[in-house]
């Protein structure tokens, strides 16, 4: 019989080389009969090495393995769940400086490996201290106690071991044998002992007695373990006694669901009422589909969840906090009911299968957008309302991905031609911990009993756990996400009229910018080719320029057959009915559900785990499993196996990659509201576009550029005049003094406060630190003309007459304020420029080879079918912006994000004036300013 | 003392010579595993620590080709 009681994963994060799964996949090999894990003063791998324990047919066993506050360490086993709860509580505890180790039922006690405080002490042969220890401990842990010998092939080890065994029989103690296991095998040592110099901040040539001496660290064999403990028989037994002392049944933690009395006669209770509101008596889909969702959310027992989150939208609709439900959730009609979602999703035909199935049994997730700056202050009520104790946020663990990996290893010093290796062995291990979710759970008890929790830098109490994991557990996750464009719409507050043709005729004609989700250039493109005429045709969109759609070359058919270029049809007659609204192609993830359920005779369930196996890589067998069903159950039902293969190869290529019709009707609908506000109060929504800076595609430039484009006045700023935010109203934006870099906000309520003033002396409360982007954004200039003299004279010399060049002027107000009110880059290059050359507003108008000039704006580099690059960026002047494709063939023009340039190729009138670039030249700073 | 010799040696029946003397092996006290620099390709080498007679006290490494290195002596 062979066990491990002693196992570090790669969540003793930097000091593990295996994931769970590799050590499972050794031990099962090996034949091991149990595997305790015990990572570093954390049990963030537990759930997911129990999980693959018990596939293997191992006894898995949960402990950790305590550093205590004199650095020294201590093996803690869970007997049974108690035993998990109590370490989850000192672990826990541990962040508030407490120090109270876990005793009494349900834990085991081991007394570590060579850094424990026992091997210390023998190590410097001070075994009377080692034997009171003992002792102390013994007594601490009555019948719970173990001397740990761990067997790492390092010197003295024969001599520890015998005095542990000294030890145990003087106190008639029993003994264990380890190995304290840091990797599956003794190749791996290598990759162990690059991670710790990476997590010890030092190079592979320096020396540091953190580091591992020798690759011993690994699962043995059953003959090895023989061979290492050969004359210390008794701890072979002592491990695999205790390994059966610990209880059979895995954990199971209690459920942890928010429970509500009633919780489902509530539910269904708001639910009818709010369908009520929403629906004429005469409509018979609602009821049936709104009595069917209750039903599966009552029997998979979410009610009191979807509670919690109809009263955290409650209070956000109390608040007047701007908010939209997104995902999946959207397509709920019970979320719609209880105003979590605003999209109709029997109008619209939304799958509540995407969202729950009873058979998937898989939590809902529900993902709520709110106004950036409120997001917040709605966590903080669910803190208020249901106890600090009891609401946490989740992390995520930040694996090795290439980059990540390359770096470290370059930093430590591997050499060149080992990189490439370590970084496959690197690759997946988590990194470190990113405690900024958006995700929150809300439990019904103590979470500091049940999972691992560390404070992060907010504050805020975060889970340690994987959010499949925090699943596992049985907590449901709530995500709170924030949107700045929430925050601009808050902030404009002015009513939206729905199917308005100048909206709709205004996206149509490419001008997006500013407007949410549509306004990249390959959207606008879009735009300006299908013509929107009305909502759907704007959810489309949305989910068109996404990977799933381009890879399955849905995109050019789809703007065919919205432009009747193209016949619509089908695949198979059978389909029509869930592929009319997109022409026939495969536009959302719902849509493969239901072709699977129509065709392949699927369950919801099956067909959205299909959809999981499309989407996610290493799921070869089980999409092979799924084709094989499919195209034996279509033939069933009498599709040709031609069909259904073609059907088949329809929604691989579609690969998933695509977003689900509830989540981008959500998104739609946001791009619709803020294009109407664009198109109807243009001075307002600009305004508040750079009050929620960043937000969206382009600089605040840009947006102030485009706005005075839309014929809006701008106001440049004055201290005496200017409003503290930035403000358009009735065609005119004033900007604000916000938008100044490096004024605190104690100045700008100061400034508020005295004004007005008459000359800089009379600004002696602003350091002159403070004053310098006063004066380069302008706002003094009503004290002098100058502002070079106004300079000057802050920093108390005798003004120089003269002042800053136009040119230099404006490269200072780019630089405190991200933008210029009265120039655009491009005026200082008109005169220097070639005759032939266009304005971007001429050359949209201009089919054919021109000649254009204008500042580079978001080059990107996307994957293409053919592996051809591209490279898609936008040319901008002050007259307007301009699509530029360029496929570098031969000599590569470097494209450079703010670079200007002037440029010759081929406007395409047919593809919405985009740019087909053909030459590029650089133009330094301007000739003349 | 300690003197780092790593000195190639050849082990027969427990005996070795040593600067002109016989030494017998009579114990092995301690016995580890070591990793030299992995990244620079030096191997990972299996130590011993004997107490001889006449009376001595060395470290012998064993590198993985069996090949023998009396590697310190203790004084
Ligand atoms: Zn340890
Ligand atoms: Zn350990």
């Amino acid at each position: 019989m062979t066990v491990s009681l002693h196992t570090h994963s790669a969540y003793s994060l930097l000091d593990g080389a295996s994931l769970p799964r590799e050590l499972i996949t050794r031990g099962s090999e090996l034949g091991y009969k149990a595997m305790a894990l015990t990572d570093h003063n954390n049990v963030s791998g537990v759930w997911e090495f129990q999980r693959l324990a018990l596939e293997a047919g191992i006894k898995p066993i949960i402990g950790c393995e305590f550093t205590l506050f004199d650095g020294s360490h201590l093996t803690v086993l869970a007997e049974n769940y108690l035993g998990y709860e109590k370490i989850c509580r000192y672990l826990n505890s541990t962040h508030k400086g407490d120090n109270n180790l876990p005793t009494g039922d349900g834990i085991f006690i081991l007394s570590g490996c060579r850094n424990g405080r026992l091997q210390r002490l023998i190590l410097q042969k001070r075994y009377r201290e080692a034997l009171e220890q003992a002792q102390v401990w013994a007594r601490f842990w009555p019948g719970r106690f173990f001397l740990e010998l761990s067997h790492d092939q390092l010197p003295r080890t024969i001599e520890i071991f015998s005095a542990l065994t000294e030890i145990a029989t003087r106190l008639s103690l029993p003994t264990v044998a380890t190995v304290d296991v840091h990797y599956a095998y003794p190749e791996k040592f290598p990759v162990h002992d690059a991670l710790s110099c990476v997590r010890l901040g030092i190079k592979l040539n320096d020396v540091n007695p953190e580091r591992s001496f020798n690759n011993a660290s690994y699962l043995c064999t059953e003959s090895e373990l023989k061979e290492r403990f050969g004359s210390f028989p008794k701890a072979l037994e002592g491990a695999y006694a205790l390994a059966e002392m610990c209880e059979v049944e895995p954990l199971r933690p209690p459920n942890l669901l928010p429970v509500w009395p009633d919780a489902d006669e509530k539910l269904a209770s708001i639910a009818w009422q709010g369908l009520a509101r929403k629906y004429s008596p005469t409509n018979k889909q609602a009821p049936a589909r709104l009595q069917h969702e209750l039903q599966v959310i009552a029997t998979l027992g979410y009610s009191g969840y979807f509670l919690i989150v109809y009263d955290l939208v409650s209070v956000a609709k109390k608040r007047q906090i701007c908010y939209q439900g997104r995902g999946s959730a959207a397509g709920s009609l019970v979320s719609y009911c209880l105003d979590l979602t605003q999209v109709d999703p029997v109008a619209h035909n939304l799958v509540f299968e995407r969202f729950l199935s009873i058979e998937r049994s898989q939590q809902p997730d529900i993902d709520i957008d709110f106004d950036w700056q409120k997001r917040n202050e709605l966590w903080d009520y669910l803190e208020h309302k249901y106890g600090h104790e009891f609401v946490a946020g989740i992390c995520s663990f930040h694996c090795y991905r290439e980059d990540m990996a390359k770096n470290d290893l370059l930093r430590i010093g591997l050499p060149d031609k080992l990189i490439p290796s370590f970084i496959e062995s690197f690759y997946g291990l988590p990194r470190h911990i990113a405690t900024h979710s958006s995700g929150l759970v809300i439990s019904s008890k103590s979470l500091s009993s049940h999972v691992p929790l560390i404070k992060a830098v907010t504050g805020r109490t975060i889970i340690s756990l994987d959010k499949d994991d925090v699943e596992e557990v049985g907590l449901v996750k709530l995500d709170l996400l924030s949107l700045r464009t929430l925050g601009a719409l808050a902030e404009m507050d002015l009513p939206v009229k729905a199917d308005d043709k100048a909206t709709y005729e205004m996206i149509s004609s490419g001008k997006t910018l500013g407007v949410f989700q549509i306004e990249s250039p390959a959207q606008r493109s879009l735009q300006q080719r299908i013509k929107p005429q009305n909502f759907s045709d704007i959810v489309s969109s949305v989910a068109l320029i996404r990977p799933g759609p381009i890879k399955g070359n849905m995109v050019e058919p789809f703007i065919k057959r919205q432009r009747k270029e193209e016949k619509i049809t089908y695949l198979d007659e059978e389909l029509k009915p869930y592929l009319e609204k997109t022409h026939g192609l495969i536009v959302f993830q719902e849509q493969v559900i239901q072709i699977a359920t129509a065709l392949g005779g699927f369950t919801p369930g099956e067909s959205d785990r299909l959809r999981k196996a499309l989407t996610q890589k290493k799921r070869e067998v089980e999409l092979k499993e799924f084709r094989d069903l499919f195209l034996a159950r279509a033939l069933d039902r009498g599709t040709s196996s031609e069909t259904a293969e073609a059907v088949f190869d329809l929604l691989q290529s579609f690969a998933g990659y695509g977003l689900c019709e509830a989540h981008s009707a959500s998104f739609a609908q946001t791009a619709y509201k803020t294009a109407y506000l664009r198109c109807h109060y243009p001075a307002e929504f600009f305004g508040a576009l750079l009050n929620n800076q960043p937000l969206g595609y382009y600089p605040p430039q840009s947006v102030l550029w485009e706005a005075k484009r839309c014929g809006v006045k701008v106001i440049p700023l004055n201290i005496n005049l200017s409003p503290l935010a930035t403000m358009g109203k009735n065609g005119e934006l004033c900007l604000g003094l916000n938008l100044i870099k490096g004024l605190h906000d104690p100045v700008l309520k100061a400034i508020s406060q005295k004004r007005p003033f008459h000359s800089l002396a009379e600004l002696d409360f602003i350091s002159p630190a403070q004053l310098r982007p006063l004066v380069l954004a302008g706002a003094l200039d009503s004290f002098s003309s100058s502002r070079r003299s106004l300079l000057w004279e802050l920093w108390g010399t005798k003004s120089i007459p003269g002042d800053f060049t136009p040119w230099e002027r404006f490269l200072r107000e780019m630089m405190v304020l991200s933008l210029s009110p009265t120039a655009h880059a491009m005026q200082f290059y008109r005169s220097q420029l070639p005759a032939a050359t266009l304005t971007a507003e001429k050359a949209l108008k201009s089919p054919g080879s021109i000649l254009f000039a204008g500042q580079i704006l978001r080059p990107h580099r996307p994957p293409t079918k053919s592996g051809n690059p591209v490279v898609f960026f936008v040319m901008e002047d002050e007259t307007g912006q301009v699509d530029v494709t360029y496929f570098p063939r031969g000599k590569q023009l470097p494209i450079r994000e703010g670079g200007i340039a002037l440029v010759s190729g081929t406007i395409d009138k047919e593809r919405a004036s985009n740019l087909l670039l053909n030459d590029l030249t650089y133009l330094g700073a301007p000739r003349q300013v | 003392m300690t003197h780092i010799w790593q000195l190639p040696i050849t082990i027969e029946q427990d005996s070795f010579v040593f600067h002109g003397v016989e030494y017998t092996i009579c114990k092995k006290l301690d016995r580890w595993l070591e990793s030299g620099a992995w990244w620079l390709g030096e191997p990972m080498l299996e130590f011993v620590l004997v107490a001889t007679k006449p009376q001595g006290l060395f470290e012998i490494a064993i590198t993985p080709q069996g090949e023998t290195l009396l590697y310190q002596s203790f004084d």
